[in-house]
Order: structure tokens, then C-alpha cells, then sequence
């Protein structure tokens, strides 16, 4: 009994939720007769194309901030970016790694100035992130009608103003490293490229939590009084925590973005910011406490919900589209909530 | 004196920067005077319940109430009620009102209980939980409705029987029910509305005076709040009739009345909780709620009567909005109700703390001036409508953003001020 | 006669305690930190901490009656009221809304006989009055009830928090926590005087004081507490401020066997010079400290809790905002440089050990060489041009530690939340080592610990200063401790240095200059205070 109890508070009741909720949905698979080796094909694709989101949350909880919820302040970067990259027509590798550097320089600076921001906002940083988050890709809606960058035909609109809602990546970089060096276990897919990227983000920053100033960091978020009784600068962790987050982000759309062969621009980062939280949070983590595996974890769960859902829903009933889709605002919000209500403060 | 003209000018900064924006998008979208006054007239009269239903979050230290969303939902469920019941009328809406309350009540207890276990992070909850019940919402609605939940309405539901349609247009006797009970132009209600006040003005006035036995001025002039209120209205009456082109604009534009009687009925009844013990209560939790528990206030009943006060009074004003504009889109009109409530109410000059029935007309005539005009304004200056469109969202969002920073950046500064004063 | 009488027969914190007060006396409760005194009042109270730790033992007796008091109203049903040390005040409401807050006077109206009292609207002309008749027995007829708080000043806020408990009809006993800490000497003496007139009406006052004089003067009788025990309740007839404070602070037994004085103490050059140190710790304000510290010497900050001696090791090391002057070595010392400091070798233990001194969440080994490895660059061994934690070598060090000062643990990466207080402070003490340091400021060493550790501890401490010769800042609530190790012990009270005594003056000493007894004008410095006056 004892044992179970334990078992129970290491799994945490919204991953024991979760991992039911999934656990039936594979039985499904099974029981309908559904194409298993294709959806867990595209759980994979799924899981590349989300990591650096969830990769995102990470030194941001580290250096003591909590959630990321202005995690599109990145994303915009990255898509300023891989607009300014399809403008100058660039392809292939070459193209996703411009794309990513100029993301990373453009989010870091943004980044810069957030987390100062945010020094001045101790308590309310999520509430002022959904915020700065919404105002910010409100006011990149006007820029994108008003840029004067761009001038190519596949980015603006033939008539009237600005750039093109969506621009599709044909021609450049799209998939190209979901393809690369791709093979096949039986009928499941393996996106090597993907999964390298991947990996490169979770070593990178593994390596990271390991150096001096991610020692540091990780000390000061902590406990910030400790950390200012051994000499830390406390601020200048979390603008660090904050400028690392961001670039994530900015490389994160540019991997999801040639995974799904466009760029949505306009309001569509608006709200990516909370499947992200979600994911580490199924994972395990809290608003205090976060680590690698938290992103594993939870990135596989997640998305193999998400997944899994709409290919079975759509099986059960005829209007299975809208049931999963349903079913996702449900499990992301509810996650994110049940966090809340858990922060460790006074109950009234 | 020339101090507390700069801090008044400081701390007032949104709402003269939106004046100044108004007027600006007022003349640069070109319509005429008439329709400007109309448009504001109805949204104001729509909007004002819903935007008066987040005074008392605030005053409860709650901060802005995201979760509004919940009562406006409330306030769907009972109109698709009625019109699945196919009562209408007087009889109909007062069947709305009290689904409203029981429901709004109901799900403002839920509301209250989660929000008593995230004290410090309430606003963040509320906009998480507005999202969380959007889901429940269609789940309920769109998925379980006529496959588990046994009802059935050929004129609501979708053809194959489960789920609502996507728009419900309301019955005729109650599209605009409330609306059109009784109208009449606005240049005649600002005169009844002026008399009303100065009514209610001496009313108090001579009760004030009996009970206290002060002389008839100083008695008027204790009742600050209803003096103004009475003389700006009075100003508003003489301004418009005695300048000939106003009142044309103002003959043209119908005032519902019996919206109007509602909204200051439930104006006088949120001025009056406020003066109760139990709004005294509510307001020695907003200061400082650490003093209240110490003097034996149970501060987390108060909290749960603010936000379940606030849910009734949004489910309310849902129904008076969706009335008004005669039939709903199901799934997402309820959306952004809490979102433009709360913009308006900022711009209006409230705060994360503070809040008053000034704010929320003040800020329903600034910020849907400017909702309506943009585009217009967009139109004209660029060419393109979408740009005037995406900027009223953009102001929508960087009023809160703004309200919130400035929020922060006080409460740490008096934090620190605290530490350094404490003995 | 109705009196009060209360016996306790706690475990540690309070032990057998039975004080008694009648009807319309004021009673003096003193004691050192530690001593039981908020204890005792918060059992009184039925405090949530009481209950909630598992409840006291003993009864008391209010008006010749077994009373239960369980929670805070139960006790201000009987008539008890408090004073509370930090004000229990809101600032945006007038002065006449705090004397009745949640006690408001509201009438009858449609809707409150409908939905019940909480309706009622508030009557705040009878409000005004109720406050004015208070303020106004207290002396007070300048100031104005309609006045909001946040724009009176410190000493009027005393006023109304004391009008607030004379206000309620049933008080029949006040406690006042200190109430004089924040007055100046004039508004002492008319808060004293109206609480005098108060008890001859015939409400009692239990009085918390450090300053032993006004204790003398006002109170009818004296409970001392010591170590949570009662050492006396006896009158206050031709007390004497030296007898208090020998009762207060009683012979000590030594804990460790002193050693030879050592000659460097006296002779060694000054190492540290602080001149007028102010220092913005909350609860602990430090208001202009003159202090001398020698080379090798082990030196002894003593004093009552919320006098300041704390703050005087946090200022230096730049933990609150701190003001004045420190040379050290003869160099200015920028105490707002964390960093700076501790590179020259000048380590702080702090007082609050698991907030400050540790990183609960993480093991051992990382609180062991953290603060080496942030400040000496060790620990570290580079890879591809970027420093990383060197694992081995911080295993290897922690290791050495845990068998040098006995660490109870099962090993270096367990937590340190897991271990237990006086572990937990050996590995803050392994922490400082680590940096190799010439000058240890070490604050409440052996707060909370078992007494094995306790000793060991200690002659630690002075094995480093002897062997290492190092020179170790010693602060401690318990004098006890601080004579048995110290070479000079220094008394901060109010802020200040009152006074340097060598460990083996006589006890009442010290008593009397942790009393402020002996500061002549303690009204001087604060007049800063009196910024704002009412209107």
C-alpha cells in the first residue's frame, strides 16, 4: 500500500491522468484496427517539431522566473527571421541554420530587454508574460502589413498590403530535416534530422546545467538570498534565463516551421505558448522545479495525445475533429491550472 | 499644487492617452456626428453590465476578474433556455434573470474555491480557467448535447440532432425585448437621467440631514459622488440642448430605457454593497489581507461573494448584450468578453486596485469609440481596413499590459519602501 | 477577585510557568529572546501555531473561571486584546475605520432584514464618534479620526492600535509587545501614562519591555522569565534595574572549558573599522554601530533580538542596504559588492540557516563548494574553452569535511533538507571553510541544535581561531555561549553599541546594557521619524 502511495506521488496526479487517458487511447488504436506504425510515425515528427518549445521552459524555471508564457516574444523573432531567409532565397540546411542564427541574435536581444523588464516584476511574471505576449504579436500583425523588407511575390500578398498569412517553405527548406538521413523500423519512420536537432538542444543544455554559470543559475533560482550571500547577481541569472528561453523559442519555430513546410504568421503564435507549458508540465515539472527528463517525459505524452486523439475520435464519432480538438483545449488548460492551484501559498 | 497637477495628469496617463486617440480616430474616420453618438449610446448600453461586473474582484484584491467568461456563459445557457422553451417577453427575460442568478451563482462558487487555492496568482487562473470552461463549454454543448444529455430542438440543434448550430438567432419577443420596452432620444433621456440623479442626490442629501443634522449644503456636498454624478449629467443635459447641431445627433439616437434603468439599478446596488459591513469586509481584504484574518474576517467567504457577485452580474450582462444584438454565435461569443470588459474598464482609469462606476462608463464611451472607429479611421489613412482592425486588438491587449507593468513595477517599489521603513 | 492564572508544563519552550495578575495591574513580562515570552502570550491568544504543534499543557483561568481558548476570537470574546509588535493596521482607511475594523456600526435596512446583517450599511458618523471618545481618553484631542492612516506617523499608529483594543466594551485585558520600541521619549511617557489611567479603570495590561526602567516605573508587578522557565513574579516595590537584570540573564554554566586568554586578542592590530553603520535589515535595523574588531580576536555580538546586532554581519556583507564606513586592513570596504568582499577572504555564516546559509533542495557537496566555486574559480575543470563542475574533486573535498566536523548524513549528495539542524549548520560552516577565509562572520551558530553539536561547534569555532588564526565575528542571542567563547563581547541595543565587556564581568552588566537602561537620551536619534504629523 505503501509502495502504491509512493508510486502515486511520484507520477503526480495530472501525468496519472495523462498517461490513463493515453493508456486507453492506444487500447483504441489497437481495438479499431487503426494504422499503428503511422501514427507513431507522425508522434515522432511530433515530438521534433514541439521540443524546443518545451526546451524553452526550461532555464526560464531554472533561473527562478517560472513558465514561460511570453514564449512567442521568440517565436516572432525566429519567423522574422525565416521570412527575411525565404526573401533572400536561401535552402536547404543552409537556409534553417540562417534562419536559426538571425532568430537567436534577434531573441536574444529581445530576450535582453524582457528579462529586465521582468526583474522589475517580481510575483507577476506570467500574468505580465500572457500579457506582453498578446500585445506584442498584436503589434507584429500591424508590422507584417507595414515591413517595407520584403518584396517577393511568394511573401506578399499579390494585392494590398503586407506579407502573406501563411508562407509556405516549397522550395527551400521544407522538411528537410525531418528527411535528413531519415530511415525506416518496419513501417515507422525515424526523422534522424529532427531527433539531432534535438538532441543537440537538450545536450546543449545539459552541458549548460553543468558549466559554472549554470551552476549559478541554477542556485540562484533556487534560493535567490543564498544565492546573494555568495556573490550571485541574481538579476543578471534570470535576464540570462529569460535571453536563453527566448532563442529557444526562435529556433523552435524555425524547426516546426520547416517540419510543417510554412510559416503561420499574423496571430498564430499567439497562443503557443501553452501547449509548451502544458508538455513540462504533464512532464512533471512544477513552476519551481524543471529538468531534462521533465521535457522528455512530457513532450512524449503530450504530443502522443495529441496525436493519437484525433485519428481515434474520428473513428468513435462523426464529428471526431472537433471532439479532439475539444479534448486538447481541455487537457492544455487543465494541466496548466491544476499547476496553479498548487503553488505552494496560502490558502484562504 | 502644480505636484498634484503632474501626478493627476501621471496617474490618469491612459485614459487622456485615450481621449486624445479617440478624438483623433473620431476625425480621421469621417462620419458623421449622429452616428458616433448612436454607435456609443448602444455600445455603452450593452457593455455596461458586463464591464460594472469587475468592480468587486477588484476591491476584494482579487485584481481584474478573467473568469467573467464563466458568467457570460451562464448567461448563454439561460437565453438558449428560454428560446428552447419558447418563453419570450417579460416573463421570458425574467426566467433568463433568474437562471442567470442561480447559475452564475453555481458556477461563481466553483470559481471562488479554485481561486481560494491560488491567492497572489488570480488573474493568470482567471484567464487559464476562461479558457479551461471554453473547452467544457463545447464539450458540453457540441459533443454531449443529444448524445448523452437527453434534449432535443430541431431549431437549435444541428440536423443529425447532437450539438448547437453554430449561430442561434433569438425568438422576436426576445430579440431586442429589452431594448425596445420603452425608448426614447437621447437629448430627452440625458434630461430624465439628470433629473434622476439630482433626485437620488436629494434624497440622500435630506436623509443625511435628518440623520446627522447638518445644514442642506453641507449635507449636499458630503454626497460627493452623487453631486457630481448629478451635475455632470445636468452639464451633459444643458450642453446638448443648447447647442442646435448636438441635439439633431442627439434626436437621431434612440436610448433603450429600460437597459438604462437596469444598469443603474445595478450600479446603485454595487455602490450600496460596497457601503455594507460585508463591502467594508471585502475591501479590509483588498488592502491588506493579512490584517483582515487577524482581525477575524474570514477572508475567503469574502473573496467567494466577490466573485460570485461578479459571475451573476456578468451572466446578466451577457443577456443584455446578446438581446441586443439578437442572436449569438454559439461557440465563441463569450470569447472575448472578459478580455474587452477588462480593456475598457482600464482605460476607463481603473486599476489593479482600485475601480468605480465612473471608470466603467468613462471606459465603455473611450474604448468602443475606439473599437468602432479604427477601422473606419484604418480605411481611410491606409487604405485598408485590417490595419485599423489589427491595431483596436493591439490597444485592447497593451491596456492591460500597460495597467498590469505599471501594477508590478508599484507594488515593488512599496515593497521595498515597506522593507525600509519596517522597524 | 477576579484574576488570572495560568500554568503551563511544556516540554521545552516553557516549563511549569504560572503567572497571575489581578484585576486592573499592569504586568512587567520580561525575559531574554528565547526566553517563552511569545510563547506564553500566544497560547494566551489560541494562536494557530499552538494548535496546529500540537497544543499546550496546563489551564488558564480567567475570573475565576476555567477558560478554553482555541482560537484568536475566543479570546477577544473573554476580552482579551493585543498589541501587536508589527502593526495591525490598513493604511488606506481613516483612523476611525481601523479603531472599529470588522467591529463596524452599521443600521438596519430593507435588504439587510431580507439577507441579514452583513447588509447593514455602515454608520460612520457613529463610527467617528465611538473613535473620538477613545482617542480622546487617551489624551489624543489633536488628532483627527477622519485622518488615514498612511498619513499619521509612527507614534500616533501606536495610538490607534492601542485606541482600537481600549475601544472594544468588553476589554478586560490588554497585551502590549513592546509598545514604546518605536515611540519617542515624550510619546512614551503619554502612552505609558494613559495605559496607567486605563488599568485604574480596571483593565489589566500584561506589558512586554526591554527597556527595565519603564518597567520599574509602571508596573505593578514583574514575571521574569528565563529558558522557559518562571524565575519570579514579585513586585515591583523597590526593584532595582541591576536585580531585574540578573534575574533576566542568571549565572552561566560553561559550556566548553575556557582556555588561557590569548595574547593576540589584545594586541593584534585593528583588522576591521566601522564607523556609524547603518543598516536597513527589516526587524532588525542597525542605526549607526562604531565598532573595532582586532586581528585573531574572537569577538562577541550580543544583544536582544530586533536590537540590530544581526544586522551588522548582513550589512557588512551587502545582504540589505547598508550606509557608513568600514576599513578593513586600512581599505574602504564596498559593502554592496558581494562579490569583492568575499574575495578578500571575509566569509559569512548567516543567521538563517535554511533560508540564507543553505540551499535546502540541493545535496551537500553543492552547498559545500558553491561559494569556493563561485568566488576562487574551484572546483571547476575546463572542456572545449568552457569551465564545468568538477564533480571529482567537489565529492573529494565534501568527503574530507564530513569526517572533519562529524556531517551525520549517508552521504554528500543527500539533500540538505534532509538533515538535521545542527548538521545542517556544519555544513554552512564546511561551506565558509571551503573558501579558505581569514575573517568568519558567523551569526546564531547554535540556533535550534541539539547540545552535542552545540559543543562541538563552539570549540570548533575556537580550534580555527587558534590554529588558523582566524578571526571569527561571532553573533549570538545567547550569552551564554558568546562568554565561553569570546574574547570581548559587544552589546547592541537599539541599534548601537552600548557597550565592550570581557567575558567574565559580572552578569548584571550585561543585563543592564541589553536593557537600555543605561542609554541616556533613547529619543534622540529618532525625531527623523516625526515627518509627517496630522492634520
Amino acid at each position: 500500500m505503501k509502495k502504491i502511495k509512493r508510486l502515486y506521488e511520484a507520477i503526480g496526479f495530472s501525468r496519472l491522468i495523462i498517461i490513463i487517458f493515453l493508456a486507453i487511447l492506444v487500447l483504441l488504436t489497437f481495438a479499431l484496427g487503426l494504422d499503428s506504425a503511422g501514427i507513431t510515425s507522425d508522434v515522432l515528427v511530433r515530438i521534433g517539431l514541439n521540443s524546443f518549445f518545451v526546451l524553452a521552459m526550461l532555464p526560464m524555471v531554472e533561473c527562478g522566473i517560472g513558465l514561460n508564457f511570453a514564449l512567442p516574444l521568440g517565436i516572432l523573432c525566429g519567423q522574422f527571421a525565416g521570412v527575411l531567409t525565404v526573401e533572400w532565397g536561401l535552402t536547404g540546411i543552409g537556409g534553417i541554420l540562417a534562419a536559426c542564427l538571425l532568430g537567436s541574435a534577434l531573441s536574444a536581444a529581445v530576450g535582453f530587454f524582457y528579462g529586465k523588464l521582468l526583474n522589475h516584476l517580481r510575483g507577476s511574471e506570467m500574468m505580465v508574460g500572457t500579457y506582453i505576449n498578446f500585445s506584442i504579436v498584436s503589434l507584429m500583425c500591424i508590422g507584417w502589413m507595414l515591413f517595407p523588407f520584403f518584396s517577393d511575390s511568394r511573401i506578399k500578398w499579390a494585392m494590398g498590403n503586407g506579407v502573406r498569412s501563411t508562407i509556405t517553405l516549397d522550395g527551400f527548406y521544407d522538411k528537410v530535416l525531418n528527411d535528413f538521413l531519415a530511415f525506416q523500423i518496419g513501417n515507422v519512420t525515424i526523422p534522424t534530422g529532427l531527433f539531432l536537432a534535438f538532441g543537440l538542444g537538450c545536450l546543449a543544455l545539459w552541458g549548460f546545467q553543468k558549466s559554472k554559470t549554470g551552476i549559478m543559475m541554477k542556485v540562484s533560482g533556487m534560493n535567490p538570498m543564498f544565492g546573494k550571500s555568495i556573490g550571485i547577481n541574481n538579476d543578471r541569472m534570470r535576464i540570462m534565463g529569460t535571453v536563453l528561453s527566448t532563442m529557444c523559442g526562435a529556433v523552435g519555430i524555425v524547426i516546426y516551421a520547416q517540419g510543417i513546410g510554412m510559416y503561420q504568421l499574423y496571430t498564430a503564435p499567439r497562443n503557443m505558448a501553452f501547449p509548451a507549458i502544458a508538455a513540462i508540465l504533464v512532464g512533471g515539472a512544477t513552476l519551481k522545479r524543471a529538468n531534462i527528463w521533465h521535457v522528455i517525459i512530457g513532450l512524449t505524452l503530450y504530443q502522443a495525445i495529441l496525436t493519437i486523439a484525433p485519428v481515434v475520435s474520428a473513428q468513435l464519432i462523426d464529428d471526431g475533429s472537433s471532439l479532439s480538438e475539444i479534448a486538447r483545449v481541455i487537457i492544455c488548460n487543465g494541466v496548466i491550472l491544476y499547476a496553479l492551484t498548487k503553488i505552494d501559498g496560502r490558502k484562504v | 499644487m502644480k505636484g498634484t497637477m503632474t501626478t493627476r495628469l501621471k496617474d490618469n496617463a491612459v485614459t487622456i492617452l485615450f481621449a486624445v486617440l479617440c478624438i483623433g480616430s473620431i476625425l480621421c474616420s469621417g462620419q458623421p456626428m449622429s452616428y458616433i453618438i448612436n454607435e456609443t449610446a448602444a455600445r455603452i448600453s450593452r457593455n455596461a453590465v458586463l464591464i460594472l461586473s469587475l468592480i468587486l474582484p477588484v476591491l476584494c484584491g482579487m485584481g481584474l476578474n478573467f473568469s467573467i467568461v464563466v458568467g457570460a456563459m451562464a448567461g448563454e445557457i439561460a437565453l438558449i433556455l428560454i428560446t428552447h422553451w419558447n418563453v419570450g417577453g417579460a416573463l421570458g427575460m425574467l426566467a433568463a434573470a433568474v437562471i442567470c442568478i442561480l447559475l452564475g451563482s453555481l458556477f461563481g462558487f466553483a470559481v471562488g474555491k479554485l481561486m481560494n487555492r491560488a491567492v497572489g496568482q488570480e488573474m493568470i487562473t482567471g484567464i487559464i480557467l476562461g479558457y479551461f470552461s471554453i473547452g467544457l463549454f463545447d464539450l458540453m454543448f457540441l459533443i454531449l448535447l443529444g448524445r448523452v444529455i437527453p434534449f432535443y430542438d430541431e431549431e437549435l440543434m444541428l440536423a443529425n440532432g447532437i450539438g448547437l448550430k453554430n449561430t442561434i438567432a433569438f425568438h422576436d419577443d426576445v430579440k431586442n425585448y429589452l431594448d425596445n420596452i420603452w425608448r426614447i432620444t437621447l437629448d430627452w433621456s440625458l434630461v430624465y437621467a439628470a433629473i434622476g440623479a439630482v433626485a437620488v442626490l436629494l434624497i440622500l442629501t435630506v436623509r443625511r440631514k435628518r440623520n446627522y443634522g447638518e445644514t442642506f449644503f453641507q449635507a449636499a456636498t458630503r454626497c460627493r459622488r452623487a453631486a457630481i454624478t448629478a451635475g455632470i449629467l445636468a452639464a451633459a443635459a444643458i450642453i446638448v440642448w443648447s447647442i442646435p447641431a448636438l441635439r439633431l445627433a442627439c434626436q437621431g439616437t434612440q436610448v433603450p430605457m429600460a437597459v438604462g434603468i437596469i444598469t443603474a439599478l445595478l450600479c446603485l446596488l454595487t455602490t450600496f454593497l460596497t457601503r455594507t459591513k460585508l463591502g467594508q469586509d471585502i475591501r479590509t481584504t483588498g488592502h491588506n489581507m493579512d490584517v483582515a484574518i487577524a482581525s477575524g474576517i474570514n477572508v475567503g467567504r469574502c473573496r467567494l461573494f466577490s466573485i460570485m457577485f461578479s459571475t451573476v452580474l456578468a451572466a446578466l450582462g451577457q443577456v443584455i448584450y446578446l438581446q441586443n444584438m439578437g442572436n449569438m454565435n454559439t461557440f465563441s461569443s463569450h470569447e472575448q468578453v472578459g478580455q474587452y470588459a477588462i480593456a475598457a474598464l482600464l482605460v476607463g482609469g481603473a486599476s489593479i486596485k482600485k475601480a468605480s462606476i465612473g471608470h466603467v462608463f468613462l471606459g465603455a464611451a473611450l474604448f468602443h469609440i475606439l473599437f468602432f472607429t479604427s477601422p473606419l479611421a484604418g480605411n481611410r489613412l491606409f487604405g485598408d481596413a485590417q490595419i485599423g482592425e489589427y491595431f483596436r486588438v493591439f490597444v485592447g491587449y497593451a491596456v492591460i499590459t500597460v495597467a498590469l507593468v505599471l501594477y508590478g513595477l508599484k507594488q515593488t517599489a512599496q515593497k521595498r519602501r515597506n522593507e525600509e521603513t519596517k522597524r | 477577585m477576579r484574576n488570572i492564572g495560568k500554568e503551563y508544563y511544556g516540554v521545552r519552550v516553557l516549563k511549569n510557568v504560572s503567572i497571575r495578575l489581578k484585576k486592573g495591574q499592569i504586568l512587567a513580562l520580561l525575559g531574554e529572546n528565547g526566553a517563552g515570552k511569545s510563547t506564553l502570550m500566544n497560547i494566551l491568544f489560541g494562536m494557530g501555531v499552538i494548535h496546529d504543534t500540537g497544543g499546550f499543557e496546563g489551564e488558564i483561568i480567567f475570573e475565576g473561571k476555567e477558560v478554553k481558548i482555541a482560537k484568536p476570537s475566543d479570546a477577544s470574546e473573554l476580552g482579551i486584546g493585543m498589541v501587536h509588535q508589527e502593526f495591525m493596521l490598513i493604511d488606506g482607511y481613516e483612523i476611525a475605520e481601523n479603531i472599529r475594523l470588522n467591529r463596524e456600526i452599521s443600521q438596519g435596512n430593507i435588504l439587510s432584514r431580507i439577507f441579514g446583517k452583513k447588509l447593514e450599511l455602515l454608520d460612520r458618523r457613529a463610527m467617528r464618534m465611538e473613535a473620538r471618545k477613545t482617542l480622546d481618553s487617551l489624551g489624543l484631542e489633536a488628532l483627527d479620526e477622519t485622518v488615514e492612516v498612511e498619513n499619521i506617523s509612527v507614534g500616533y499608529k501606536q495610538f490607534v492600535e492601542i485606541a482600537r483594543e481600549l475601544n472594544k466594551k468588553n476589554i478586560k485585558l490588554v497585551v502590549l509587545d513592546e509598545p514604546t520600541a518605536v515611540l519617542t521619549e515624550g510619546e512614551a511617557k503619554q502612552f505609558l501614562d494613559s495605559v496607567r489611567a486605563f488599568s485604574r479603570q480596571g483593565i489589566s495590561f500584561i506589558f512586554i519591555s526591554h527597556r527595565l526602567e519603564e518597567a520599574i516605573e509602571y508596573a505593578d508587578t514583574a514575571a521574569v522569565l528565563r529558558n522557559g522557565e518562571l524565575v519570579a513574579q514579585c513586585s515591583m516595590e523597590g526593584m532595582t534595574a541591576e536585580k531585574l537584570s540578573e534575574m533576566m540573564i542568571g549565572r552561566t554554566v560553561e559550556l566548553i572549558k575556557r582556555e588561557e586568554r590569548q595574547e593576540s586578542a589584545k594586541t593584534g592590530g585593528i583588522l576591521f573599522s566601522i564607523r556609524d553603520l547603518h543598516v536597513a535589515m527589516p526587524g532588525e535595523r542597525v542605526k549607526g554601530v562604531d565598532l573595532d574588531i582586532r586581528e585573531g580576536e574572537i569577538l562577541g555580538i550580543g544583544g536582544l533580538a530586533g536590537h540590530g546586532k544581526v544586522g551588522i554581519a548582513n550589512g557588512i556583507m551587502g545582504m540589505y542596504p547598508a550606509s557608513g564606513t568600514v576599513l578593513y586592513r586600512g581599505e574602504p570596504l564596498h559593502m554592496e559588492d558581494t562579490l569583492g568582499t568575499l574575495k578578500k577572504k571575509i566569509m559569512f555564516v548567516s543567521e538563517d540557516r535554511r533560508g540564507v546559509g543553505l540551499n535546502l533542495e540541493a545535496s551537500i557537496e553543492l552547498n559545500t563548494v558553491i561559494a569556493a566555486l563561485r568566488v576562487n574559480q574551484e572546483y571547476l575543470r575546463k572542456f572545449a574553452g568552457i569551465r564545468f563542475y568538477d564533480h571529482r574533486a567537489a565529492a573529494a573535498y565534501t568527503a574530507k569535511m564530513i569526517k572533519e566536523i562529524d556531517i551525520r548524513c549517508t552521504s554528500g549528495s543527500q539533500p540538505c533538507k534532509r538533515l538535521s539542524g545542527g548538521n545542517q549548520q556544519k555544513v554552512s560552516i564546511a561551506k565558509a571553510l571551503a573558501m579558505d577565509p581569514e575573517v568568519l562572520f558567523i551569526s546564531e551558530p547554535t540556533r535550534g541544535i541539539d547540545i552535542g553539536a552545540k559543543k562541538l561547534i563552539l570549540s570548533y569555532l575556537v580550534k580555527l581561531n587558534r590554529e588558523r588564526h582566524m578571526t571569527i565575528i561571532m553573533t549570538s542571542s545567547e550569552l551564554a555561549e558568546l562568554r565561553s567563547v569570546c574574547d570581548r563581547i559587544a552589546i547592541v541595543t537599539e541599534g548601537k553599541v552600548a557597550g565592550i565587556l570581557g567575558p567574565d564581568e559580572e552578569e548584571y552588566k550585561f543585563g543592564l546594557l541589553m536593557s537600555s537602561s543605561i542609554q541616556k537620551k533613547t529619543g534622540e536619534g529618532e525625531n527623523d521619524e516625526e515627518d509627517k504629523t496630522p492634520v
